[in-house]
Order: C-alpha cells, then sequence, then structure tokens
C-alpha cells in the first residue's frame, strides 16, 4: 500500500527552480532514504510537501497524497502531529528552552487529540517505549538537563504522540555522537519493524542509509535521477550523479 | 624520536554554581613527537576540546604541566623563551571566525607576521608568496576579505596565518566539520603535506574516526575526561582493547547495506546518559566487561605487553 504518493512536484522560490519534477512513493512500512549533495533539493522538497515552506515558495504538483487525501490543496500541515512526525537534524532546536519535557510532550499530545486525563500516563509510556530510563524524572525536566541523546528521544517521542504513519526524519543523526547515532538507529529500525511505521530519511551519510533503508532515492537539481532497492542502489549505481554523489561520500567516510 | 609536546597529569575542574564541581580532565597526560600527529578523539563530554585549550593556554587547570621542547610554558617567564607558546597555534572549527571581516587577506598575514616578530618586514612579501604556494592558494585571493572566500580558502588561510606566526605545531579542532566533501578531502590532502613538507607537528582533535585513521599516527581516546586507551593509530583503531573502544568503532556504520545492519543488530543495548561520573572507571556503568573491581578502583592505562606503546586503561581486557 502506498503511504506517501508525490508525482511531478516543483518547487520555486521566484523564478529560481529548487524542486523540478520530483516524483516519489513511500510504501506503508518501508524506510525509503532520500539523498543528494547539498543543493540538490532532498529538504525543499520535503518541507514543500509537508507545507512548511515561507509564503514565498511555489509548491505545485501533479498529485501529492498522503493515504490518498490531497496533500496540497486542503493544507499538509493536518497531517502534522497526527498521520505524519517529524524530527530535524537539531534535537534540542525542537525543544522549547522555557518548558519541561512534560509539558512539551503533553502538547503533542493534546494536538493529536488524547484527552488530557491520560495524557500524562501516555507521555510517560511512550518515554518508556523508548528506552528511555527514569520517565518521570525526564518529564519533570528542562531541555538543558537533558544529553544530546536523550533529547533524540523526546523528540521522537513527540513526533510518535499523534501515532503516525509516517516518520519524516532531516538529517536525525548529524548532531550526535557517535554512540548515542548508533542506538538512535537501532531504535529507528524497531519502530519501523514493530509498528509498521513508514520512514522518509534524509541523509548524506551512507553508512546511516545502509543501516535504516529499504530503498533509497538520489536526488539531483531537484529530481529523482535513481532509485530502488538500498542493495541495488549502493552495491550497483547506474546513474553517473548517484555514482559521483557515493564516489565523494565514501572518500569522505573512508579515504 | 623528540617529544615537541608533552602533557602530563593534567586536571581541569569547572564549577558551573557554587556548590557544583564538573571534572573535565583527570590526570591526562600524553606526548606528541616531533613532525607527528596525534588525534584526541572522544564524544561531547570527553574533555578532548579542553585539553586542546588547555596546551593553548586558553584554560586554566589545576594541576599538571605543558611542555614544548620540554620547556615548560608556565614556568618562570624569565626564564621561558617568549615564543614557545606561540609555536603553537590553533584551527578551530569554524575558521571564518577566526579572520577579522574587516581586513583584506595580505594584511591578516602581515598582522601575524608583525606580532609575532617572526619575519622581518623585508622578507615578508617573499614569505607571503611561500606560503600561498604552500597551502595551495592563488595569489589574487590576498586582495580579498573573508566573506569573499569558500570554506576551504578561509580554512587555508587560518592555516596561512598560523604558519605566518613562525608556529611549527597546530592544534586543529575539528577541522573537517564546517566543509563539504570535496573540500574535506582537498583539506585532509594539505594536512598530509603539511606534514611532510613542512615537519609540523600536529594535536588533532575529532570524533571523525575516519578522518583519524587517515591522518594521524598515534590516537589518545578519552572517555569523561581521562585517557582510557593510546597508542599507534593502527593498533587502537585496528586492534582496540578497551571496551569503550570497541564500542566507538562498532558504532560506525559502514557504506555497506548487510555489513550494517549485521553492525546494527550487533549493538548492545546502551543508554548514555549524562549523569555524575561514578566512582572507580567512568566507563563501568556501560560497560558488557564489567567487574566488581571496576566500580571501586580508577584504572591507569597499562602497555598491553611489556614495552608496548599501545595502553589501555582496562584490568579486564589488558
Amino acid at each position: 500500500m502506498t503511504l506517501l504518493s508525490i508525482r511531478d512536484l516543483d518547487v520555486r522560490f521566484g523564478s529560481r527552480r529548487v524542486v523540478a519534477g520530483l516524483s516519489l512513493d513511500v510504501a506503508a512500512g518501508e524506510t525509503l532514504a532520500l539523498m543528494g549533495a547539498s543543493g540538490s533539493g532532498k529538504t525543499t522538497a520535503v518541507l514543500g510537501v509537508l507545507g512548511l515552506l515561507p509564503a514565498q515558495a511555489t509548491v505545485s504538483a501533479k498529485t501529492a497524497t498522503f493515504l490518498d487525501a490531497p496533500l496540497l490543496e486542503s493544507g499538509a500541515r493536518r497531517f502534522l502531529g497526527r498521520g505524519i512526525g517529524c524530527i530535524f537534524q537539531d534535537p534540542r532546536a525542537s525543544l522549547a528552552p522555557h518548558l519541561r519535557i512534560g509539558a512539551q510532550l503533553e502538547e503533542s499530545l493534546e494536538i493529536a487529540g488524547v484527552p488530557e486525563s491520560s495524557r500524562r500516563a501516555t507521555a510517560t509510556k511512550l518515554l518508556e517505549d523508548l528506552g528511555v530510563t527514569d520517565p518521570a524524572r525526564r518529564l519533570a525536566a528542562w531541555p538543558h538537563e537533558l544529553s544530546g541523546g536523550l533529547c533524540q528521544r523526546v523528540a521522537i517521542a513527540m513526533a510518535l504522540a499523534g501515532n503516525p504513519k509516517l516518520l519524516v526524519a532531516d538529517e536525525p543523526t548529524t548532531a550526535l555522537d557517535v554512540t548515542v547515532a548508533a542506538q538512535f538507529l537501532r531504535l529507528l529500525s524497531n519502530l519501523a519493524k514493530e509498528r509498521g511505521l513508514s520512514v522518509l530519511l534524509i541523509s548524506h551519510d551512507l553508512g546511516v542509509v545502509c543501516a535504516v533503508a529499504d530503498r533509497v532515492a538520489v536526488l539531483h537539481e531537484g529530481a529523482v535521477v535513481e532509485s530502488g532497492p538500498t542493495e541495488r542502489i549502493v552495491g550497483a549505481p547506474s546513474h553517473p550523479e548517484t555514482r559521483r554523489l557515493f564516489a565523494a561520500l565514501k572518500t569522505e567516510s573512508a579515504p | 624520536m623528540t617529544v615537541a609536546l608533552e602533557v602530563a597529569g593534567v586536571s581541569v575542574t569547572y564549577r558551573p554554581g557554587r556548590d557544583d564541581a564538573v571534572a573535565a580532565l583527570r590526570d591526562v597526560s600524553l606526548t606528541v613527537r616531533r613532525g607527528r600527529t596525534l588525534a584526541l578523539v572522544g564524544e561531547s563530554g570527553s574533555g578532548k576540546t579542553t585539553l586542546a585549550r588547555v596546551i593553548l593556554g586558553l584554560e586554566r587547570r589545576e594541576s599538571g604541566v605543558v611542555r614544548v621542547d620540554g620547556i615548560d610554558v608556565d614556568a618562570d617567564p624569565s626564564r621561558v623563551p617568549r615564543d614557545v607558546r606561540k609555536r603553537i597555534q590553533p584551527l578551530f572549527q569554524d575558521p571564518g571566525a577566526s579572520l577579522d571581516p574587516m581586513w583584506r587577506m595580505r594584511d591578516l598575514l602581515i598582522e601575524a607576521m608583525d606580532v609575532s616578530g617572526s619575519v622581518p618586514p623585508s622578507m615578508r612579501p617573499a614569505r607571503i608568496g611561500e606560503l600561498l604556494l604552500a597551502l595551495g592558494l592563488a595569489d589574487d585571493l590576498l586582495d580579498r576579505r573573508v566573506h569573499e572566500l569558500s570554506g576551504g580558502q578561509k580554512q587555508r588561510f587560518a592555516l596561512a596565518r598560523a604558519l605566518a606566526t613562525g608556529a611549527d605545531m597546530l592544534v586543529l579542532d575539528e577541522p573537517l566539520t564546517a566543509l563539504d566533501p570535496p573540500a574535506q578531502r582537498a583539506a585532509m590532502d594539505l594536512f598530509a603535506t603539511l606534514k611532510r613538507d613542512r615537519g609540523v607537528t600536529t594535536l588533532l582533535v575529532s570524533h571523525d574516526l575516519d578522518l583519524v585513521r587517515t591522518a594521524a599516527d598515534d590516537v589518545v581516546v578519552l572517555y569523561r575526561g581521562r585517557v582510557v586507551e593510546s597508542g599507534p593509530t593502527t593498533d587502537v583503531l585496528g586492534t582496540p582493547r578497551h571496551p569503550y573502544t570497541r564500542l566507538l568503532l562498532a558504532s560506525v556504520m559502514p557504506p555497506n547495506p548487510a555489513e550494517a545492519r549485521r553492525r546494527l543488530a550487533a549493538l548492545p543495548e546502551d543508554d548514555a546518559v549524562a549523569d555524575p561520573v561514578p566512582s572507580g572507571c567512568a566507563f563501568a556503568p556501560r560497560c558488557p566487561l564489567v567487574v566488581d573491581a571496576c566500580r571501586v578502583a580508577t584504572p591507569d592505562p597499562k602497555p598491553i605487553r611489556d614495552g608496548a606503546e599501545h595502553a589501555a586503561a582496562c584490568p579486564v581486557s589488558v
């Protein structure tokens, strides 16, 4: 079953066309990695579909649907915090510094429609499910009191509060230490398996993509130039841009 | 081989509040031999940047000594040559931030020579030409200001400025993080050239194990302010002995789907929380090999066999 389907997505800033005819599908339960050099349009495309770009951006597509509901015409934001959860590069930036963790998580649950009486218990359960020890203490903590790894888990808990079908993760490990990043990837792959969660992962780390992605789509100048199963794309890339990208990334990670 | 830089028994404690004390470094010792590159490896909170700042004289320490060519840099000023400290120059993560935005590159280089007294005025144009050549920078960039340079060019000018002072030791703090992949490759080539052609001694601070593997002769692994493992790079990263070094290496995902998935599945359950450092070995709460003794005494680094340079602070695995 196709969860997210996009055909011929265009994003323009004035006369500048940043995303140019991008098409992709995310099936239920699958993890799709969007890869591409800086400036290839990965983040812009995703933010465009989710309705999170500033008003100067013009977003259009032949079709863009989430669970067969149109995304662009009716505004994708109604799915945020419900059918679609998002996590971003810097987990601390997703947390308001002046609110305790519990209050922020409960706000996400409120948006998701969880009744007030059960929010605290649900928040505790969410953190427990994500392997956070002593959740009561974490809920009472301020963001600055938590390590980067814990902040990322709280950010995931907030993204999962609305019991989403799709998790959008934009460079989720870049700001994390290597051991914390590895734990995060393990968590992500378990969530995909156990909850049947689909993940749209934006990453330029080939190791990260290899560890968790079922399929890879490679972007160049705002369009997908190649996509397929991770083993095939990484093992035998056919498009010259894919080869160029992987050559740059491999030299970077294993010169 | 002569020791260019020596750190012995350095401890640093931060006091964020009146009753708080955070041990950032505890009894850290290391030596960097002339012309070699030593990498400090560790995660956030390991103390690697604090140690770099101690070496640069930017951090107050409560104990320990920093020696350059055997001279204690903080000894009685009347007996310490004035230029000892200046021979070590830093290159920070964001190279643009250390270049004054109002100044042209030429003037920044001249100022560095002027302040350090490293090059007499008549020799300066020749010296600048030589530095540009060594760092792969075109002459016409000298008339630019920092906002007109690419990330890689900024870093090269920051390096040129450091070398213009006459420094022969560099402290590189996460030197690749601000660069895109092509500029990263070029920077790595440049560091190798500086080492080979100019015999520059380097302390490299990085959490990027692939960079360390390529660029460093020797490695010191820090965990929560202590040295847990040290030795030649091939030994420490090739046959790691300390469980923390092993965890670090096991956490890097290789660019191969089957191998990456295997590694992810084999990872131990691990909750690296920033709670106070326990007594005994700081890694004990996360350690798969932990025994009761680990929670009592803090292990010191010991050679893995008699006479070996490779040392690890783990009585269970050494």
